[in-house]
């Protein structure tokens, strides 16, 4: 790595009702990084997330964004949540959601500017949303749905850009769109960690993996990292997906 | 129009007239999220609140005052708020059986307090008017609570547009901006207050939250942006509201029933002639697909006769089935089509209507060749799923269907597939003497390919058609002096492109 750590996660243990959904883990992660998030359900992969979002007021340990704690450090990281957890029968267009983005940016009485409509369509156009702009968010495709989200992160000016299996319900040519976008985007700089279920594409997709499973199973270089070994600690030894990795 | 003339000349009436019109903005407006939120159940309990609101300021005030008992009401709306959320989160009650415990027990004891007021006190409380609200009721003060509601909700909407729109849409992600969410869900709450006890006199505790959710699902089913649906759902809320208290007026009845049964017939209007979503347009839609496919059958039926060299219009009638005024409707628009020549009893296709009807053919038979090829159905199952097919199936997805199955030339049943009818495709026998082509690079096989090949004919490569006959067509490619004849059959089966 040898770049400055964006995140850095330390002795981090969260539990709900008297059950350990984390417990003790480690990371430094560095910028521009792409990194998979890896583990069964249940692992905690979620609440990590929620960690590093700020959402999460009862924790022990430390979770420190850009070397500030996580909730002073929103404006800097952008979430895009599952797809099934939004009401894509919402009355917003294109528009509305993107320009979500500039919010934190916002004064408590500023209205959307200018130069925040420019910075809004600017992004609408790089994720190559133009001709959709108005249009409702539920007629969309699967595909368009997440570059939506992704055009919001960049109207954000994030640099941490957290996704949650970004690639379910979308079709084999969008995910490669969508990861050659988010690669464009780590190679200006910016961090992302992606919560990630399919074993088989893990090499292509990812320079860093965290494998989780309550506690941290691995963390590093993906090639290090993605081992029978690892994975075996990560799903347990009757996982059904072992059987994938054994046709790799 | 005596009800015009009450509402001009008498006080009471155009007070509740303003006060309807103000309450159906203010309702409609706030409605939008209490519906977006799923919070409909929410909007019930604070309407329910205000009846102990009302008491305790009774109690306190010791006597009967508008603006004691909007702030009691208020107060006893917000306790409300914060007890379901903190039964919510504290005890294992599921969410909504926890918002109907609250909510039963404040109106159960506004209900007894009021019995005891009106009963002990000396003073003449009336249930009913709390419940369906009062035409007769509305005091000047009240007015004055209405207009400042008002004000206040839409101003409060306009500033924090941005943190109700973020937070209704997606909470964790407004949380993650940095929006206060659990704060504007309070202010929510607080507005929404204001909004029920201030429609209190109008339309009632009970009927409060058909204002709340009606107009705001009508808007909804007519426009997909929040800002026009807030706007329009306002709209909706203040003429229902003053349609109602006329009724009411007319009637002689409550307004709060009056206002209810006008917003839920315009939301029926909405829910059958929603130019999106209703069933107007839906079962409109239906019967153009119908009224389509026979007339697509019309022609196939006609053409399937032609190629049996059958021309008897009584015989097609026979055939298709049709009442007669369907049957004469169809060869009327046929005709009009051009695509039908009728001489005496005899019907004919025109060449657009064979291109029509082939284009069905064409879809019906590659339609069953996919389902035998590549879903492995047997031959008798794919007749009515093609039926049906060929009528849906556009001209992209049957490229594509073509290309995925390399490009067949018969279909499961043994009968020839036509060729692709339109577009930029040409068959080399299209072409007329002395006119230029160029060899397509997609032909329908590897066998015409190889064909192709043995001639030396490459894909781009231009030739010009020098003869044609009945069985035969010769040509040469250009620049070349050598002519190639082809026989008719095989120069159908090669694509060209016209140059």
């Amino acid at each position: 790595m040898g770049r400055e750590s964006v995140i850095s996660i330390k002795n981090l243990s969260v539990t709900y009702d008297r059950k350990k959904a984390i417990s003790n883990v480690y990371l430094e992660i560095g910028s521009g990084n792409i990194v998979g998030v890896l583990g069964p359900n249940g692992a905690g992969k979620s609440t990590l997330f929620k960690a590093v979002l700020g959402l999460i007021d009862d924790f022990v340990g430390e979770v420190k964004v850009n070397g500030e704690k996580a909730s002073a450090s929103l404006k800097k990281i952008a979430y895009v949540p599952q797809k099934n957890e939004v009401d894509w029968s919402f009355p917003a267009t294109v528009y509305d959601v993107v320009s979500m983005g500039r919010y934190p940016h916002l004064g408590l009485f500023d209205g959307i500017g200018k130069k925040d409509k420019e910075i809004i369509n600017q992004a609408i156009e790089e994720m190559g949303m133009s001709a959709f702009r108005d249009r409702q968010i539920g007629a969309l495709s699967g595909g368009q749905q997440q570059r939506v989200f992704l055009a919001r992160a960049l109207c954000q000016e994030a640099e941490i850009i957290l996704l949650d299996e970004p690639f379910v319900g979308v079709d084999a040519l969008t995910e490669t769109r969508i990861i050659q976008l988010l690669k464009k985007l780590s190679a200006q700089d910016k961090t992302i960690l992606v919560i990630h279920h399919d074993l088989s594409t893990v090499f292509d997709y990812f320079e860093e993996l965290v494998l989780l499973n309550q506690r941290l199973v691995a963390y590093g270089k993906t090639d290090l990292v993605f081992t029978e070994d690892n994975l075996k600690h990560a799903f347990g030894g009757q996982s059904p997906i072992l059987h994938k990795l054994e046709n790799l | 129009m005596d009800w015009l003339n009450i509402i001009i000349t008498e006080p009471w009436a155009y007070r509740a007239a303003i006060a309807a019109i103000l309450v159906g903005i203010m309702c409609g407006v706030l409605g939008c999220f209490v519906v977006l939120r799923q919070m409909a159940l929410i909007g019930d309990a604070l309407s329910h609140a205000v009846l102990p609101g009302v008491v305790l300021a009774f109690v306190v005030v010791g006597g009967y005052d508008d603006w004691s008992f909007f702030v009691g009401s208020v107060l006893a709306g917000l306790a409300t708020a914060w007890a379901i959320t903190w039964i919510q989160t504290n005890i294992p009650t599921k969410s909504d059986a926890a918002v109907g415990i609250v909510f039963t027990f404040m109106f159960a004891i506004g209900v007894m307090g009021i019995s005891w007021i009106s009963q002990t006190q000396g003073v003449h409380l009336d249930l009913k008017d709390f419940l369906f609200g009062n035409v007769l009721g509305v005091s000047n003060t009240d007015l004055e609570i209405v207009g400042i509601s008002t004000v206040l909700i839409i101003c409060g909407i306009i500033v924090f547009y941005r943190f109700l729109f973020a937070s209704t849409f997606q909470e964790v992600v407004a949380q993650t901006m940095g929006i206060p969410v659990r704060y504007v869900h309070y202010f929510l709450m607080l507005m929404l207050s204001f909004a029920v006890v201030s429609s209190l006199k109008t339309v009632g505790v009970i009927l409060v939250v058909s204002l709340l959710i009606t107009p705001a699902s009508t808007a909804l089913l007519l426009t997909n942006r929040l800002p026009s649906v807030i706007f329009l759902s306002g709209i909706i809320g203040s003429l229902s509201g003053v349609v109602g208290i006329v009724l009411a007026i007319v009637f002689q009845t409550t307004p709060g029933p009056a206002i209810t049964v006008v917003l839920t017939i315009v939301y029926m209007f909405a829910a059958v002639f929603s130019p999106n979503s209703g069933f107007a347009i839906r079962w409109f839609r239906k019967f153009r697909r119908n009224k389509k496919t026979e007339f697509e059958d019309f022609l196939k039926q006609t053409l399937k006769l032609n190629e049996n060299k059958t021309f008897q219009l009584h015989k097609l009638k026979q055939r298709l089935g049709f009442t007669s005024f369907w049957f004469l409707f169809y060869k009327k628009f046929a005709l009009r089509r051009k695509t039908i020549t009728i001489v005496g009893d005899k019907i004919e296709l025109t060449p657009l209507g064979k291109k029509m009807a082939l284009k069905l053919v064409r879809a019906h038979r590659l339609w069953e060749t996919y389902l035998v090829n590549k879903l492995g159905l047997s031959q008798e199952q794919i007749h009515e799923d093609a039926e049906r097919y060929e009528h849906l199936l556009t001209e992209d997805i049957l490229d594509e269907v073509d290309e995925m199955l390399g490009y067949p030339i018969i279909d499961p049943h043994g009968s020839p597939i036509p060729l692709k009818q339109n577009g930029s495709f040409f068959t080399l026998a299209n072409i007329s003497v002395d006119e230029n082509a160029l060899i397509s690079e997609n032909q329908v096989s590897d066998y015409v390919n190889a064909f192709l090949w043995k001639y030396k004919l490459m894909p781009n490569s231009e030739i010009v058609i020098v003869e044609k006959s009945k069985e035969s067509l010769s040509f040469k490619l250009l620049g070349s002096t050598e002519i190639i004849t082809f026989n008719r059959v095989m120069a159908e089966k090669i694509h060209v492109l016209k140059a």
